[in-house]
């Protein structure tokens, strides 16, 4: 088996740890045998023909600034695939980016690319540490529920109405979201937006795994995944917990 | 001024200062403390006494290292430097380190001074001294992002300081290879501007060498092109949308030999060419010399004190930093953000000899408590490595990057610094083990290591 990786404006969204997500997702498929490529994809060059994976990271502001027109206009493709059920990980900038909206403070607002039904609003708290969340119940997660990441965004998001989205997760530690309402990320079909790096899928092997399953299910939809030995992975993600008494 | 606040302040800093070192400490961060919240006002009556004023040296990566070699290089001539010599470098550090030079009375005995400087630090030193000799801008890295923010603010901030503070008779001397810092250069159009940088196409590669943050043009907002990358961001670049390109180099190192055992390279200005050489490794602390070398000749022609020094330097603490134990050699290198660790790395994998890699990774405030920045970081470079162990606060999480470099023999994991050590003398079945640092860790280990007798507290060395 063979998977596409669409890694979404790396040379400039890609700043905290990004990159260990596609290290964490690409080591996992070839632990089991399944090959992996990762196409870089800037601004003005177009997506791979078949994508099985994206990924999106977070970047400084003046670039998420110049990549959203061009954003724009990949997001009618994203989106049907998304719909169909390509999984999708957005972090940070990149989750704020695919969302309805922008708001900065002195500046007009700023259109996403309206996959994730979310809107985000600038805002003088900064919200730093390290970031807890039980997962949503959708994903069916094996096991433990947790999910552990840090956090370090300024800006507020809020769900909008949507039948198809809902929280990732619900907030155990940190600010999620936006420090009030206890949600954190967006899932929407098998995309997953939030504020979760650290990096988030090396120390959560089940979300990797999930999100990596379901591309696999888009060659063999009967697919499922030999397990792996995630000792190492489990110590580091339990540490966290320890620190602040999750369970 | 309030003289007697004042003489109050230094007396109560000075004190500090005994205190600490009696008990043992550095006293390098705690007198400044004390004195500055006793007399606020106690850094600028102190500074205004250094007639040739204060350089200050800031960047993200190698601030120790060319505060030092600028320190020893004009050690024959000012004997008295006032220099934060522990790199304890925020404002209380300073005030530490001209209370060290300072009577009782609150009079200076130096006549200049050297200040390592934070990055987050340097806009609110630059408006309390009121005579800067030089400032020295050195490169500007992703560096703990909780702390500092994203490199487009700190490089923001830089200039707005500059703009509001830079006096016409300071030196600016900027690293032309760093976008950003040509960037703030070209805004300030300062007169007294010296870029310094690295001119040997050899030595660089046409493809980005590791991750990388400022590649933006700042005027187009365009992608900038790179004719060289030397280390990260920082080569020779162009934008292609406007005419913001490198700098013409004032300061140039042509001629470039690097290696893990040293570097050598010729340092060609307008007037003169030196060659200069180094036991220090990797292309990073040729950068740092060569940031010396460029600040020292604005000060000073006395060649052979420049080579001298360049040449001596062993090193700052935890900068390689070689420790025999029994039959083992500790080579202790400080990691904090992914392109000095990984300059590191490389330098390292150079060794001709085979070696264990200890890694002691905290996330204390200090180190950065976002530790992303370990997946930023080639440790796949530490491939050829015959044992591994992984110690401190994040253990773990250095422990899963490793596995995920490739390395597939087993990691040996233990947060407790104290016992890890003892496995790491014990089970590495190599001569040499590298044992790579976060701040505080670095701290913690230098600690065990002194009280065990294997070598003196690192603010005396």
């Amino acid at each position: 088996m063979h998977l596409t990786i669409a890694h979404l404006y790396p040379s400039t969204m890609s700043t905290y740890g990004d990159q260990g997500n596609v290290i964490c997702l690409r080591q996992r498929a070839e632990w089991r045998g399944i090959t992996v490529s990762v196409e870089p994809v800037e601004i003005g060059a177009p997506l791979p023909k078949q994508v099985h994976w994206y990924f999106f990271g977070g970047g400084q502001d003046a670039a998420q600034a110049a990549l959203a027109a061009d954003l724009r206009e990949k997001a009618t493709r994203i989106r049907e695939d998304v719909e169909s059920g390509t999984p999708l990980l957005a972090i940070c900038g990149g989750y704020q980016l695919l969302g309805e909206s922008y708001s900065p403070f002195d500046a007009p607002i700023i259109q996403g690319a309206g996959l994730f039904p979310i809107r985000t609003e600038a805002s003088h708290d900064r919200m730093i540490g390290n970031l807890i969340i039980s997962a949503n119940g959708e994903l069916q997660l094996p096991k433990e529920q947790t999910i552990v990441g840090f956090e370090n965004h300024s800006g507020k998001t809020y769900l909008l109405e949507d039948a198809a989205a809902s929280p990732l997760g619900q907030v155990r530690q940190g600010n999620g979201n936006n420090g009030a309402d206890n949600t954190e990320g967006c899932l929407y079909h098998n995309a997953i937006g939030c504020y979760l790096h650290g990096s988030l899928l090396p120390k959560n092997p089940h979300l990797a795994d999930w999100l990596l399953e379901r591309a696999c299910r888009l060659i063999d939809p009967g697919f499922t995944l030999q397990p792996l030995d995630d000792t190492l992975e489990w110590q580091a993600h339990q540490a966290i917990l320890d620190r602040y008494h999750v369970s | 001024m309030n003289s007697f606040r004042f003489l109050l302040a230094v007396i109560a800093g000075k004190s500090a200062y005994l205190a600490s070192r009696l008990n043992g400490g550095a006293g390098a961060a705690l007198p400044g403390l004390v004195a500055e919240r006793v007399y606020p006002g106690v850094l600028e009556v102190l500074s205004q006494q250094c007639t040739g004023g204060s350089i200050v040296i800031c960047g993200t990566n190698g601030k120790t290292t060319t505060s030092r070699i600028l320190s020893e290089a004009l050690n024959p001539s000012h004997p008295n430097l006032v220099y934060n010599r522990s790199g304890s470098n925020l404002i209380r550090g300073h005030i530490a380190a001209f209370l060290e030079q300072s009577s009782w009375s609150g009079k200076l005995h130096a006549d200049l001074a050297i200040l390592e400087t934070d990055e987050a630090v340097l806009p609110h030193l630059l408006k309390r001294l009121s005579t800067v000799r030089a400032i020295v801008l050195h490169n500007l890295f992703r560096d703990q992002l909780d702390r500092y923010g994203e490199v487009d603010t700190i490089a923001r901030k830089w200039l707005e300081a500059l703009k509001a503070n830079l006096k016409p008779e300071t030196i600016l001397l900027i690293n032309a290879d760093d976008p950003s810092l040509a960037f703030i250069a070209r805004e300030l159009r300062h007169p007294h501007t010296v870029f310094y940088g690295l001119d040997d196409s050899d030595q660089g590669s046409k493809q980005p060498t590791s991750t990388l943050d400022a590649i933006l043009s700042p005027i187009s907002g365009k992608e900038l092109e790179y004719s060289t990358y030397y280390l990260s961001h920082l080569g020779d670049y162009k934008d292609s949308s406007s005419d913001f390109r490198r700098p013409e180099l004032a300061v140039a190192a042509q001629k470039i030999a690097v290696s893990e055992s040293g570097f050598s390279f010729e340092l060609h200005t307008s007037q003169q060419s030196l060659t200069l050489s180094s036991s220090l490794p990797g292309l990073y602390n040729l950068y740092n010399a060569l940031a010396a070398s460029a600040c020292f000749l604005e000060l000073s022609q006395d060649t052979a004190a420049l080579t001298k020094a360049v040449k001596n330097n062993s090193g700052a603490f935890g900068r390689f930093e070689k420790i025999q134990i029994d039959n083992k050699e500790l080579v202790l290198c400080l990691i904090k953000n992914p392109v000095g660790a990984t300059e590191v790395m490389r330098t390292l994998s150079t060794s001709q000899v085979p070696y264990g890699i200890a890694l002691l990774a905290n996330d204390n405030f200090a180190d950065g408590q976002d530790v992303s920045w370990y997946w930023d970081a080639q440790f796949e470079l530490l491939k050829d490595g015959k044992a591994f162990f992984c110690g401190g606060t994040r253990a773990e999480d250095m422990a899963v990057r490793l596995k995920y470099a490739g390395i597939t023999l087993p990691i040996v994991v233990e947060p407790d610094i104290a016992p890890l050590f003892d496995r790491i003398i014990s089970q590495t079945p190599t001569q040499k083990v590298y044992v790579l640092t976060t701040y505080t860790a670095a701290m913690a280990l230098q600690k065990l290591l002194s009280d065990r007798g294997y070598k003196q507290p690192y603010w005396q060395e």
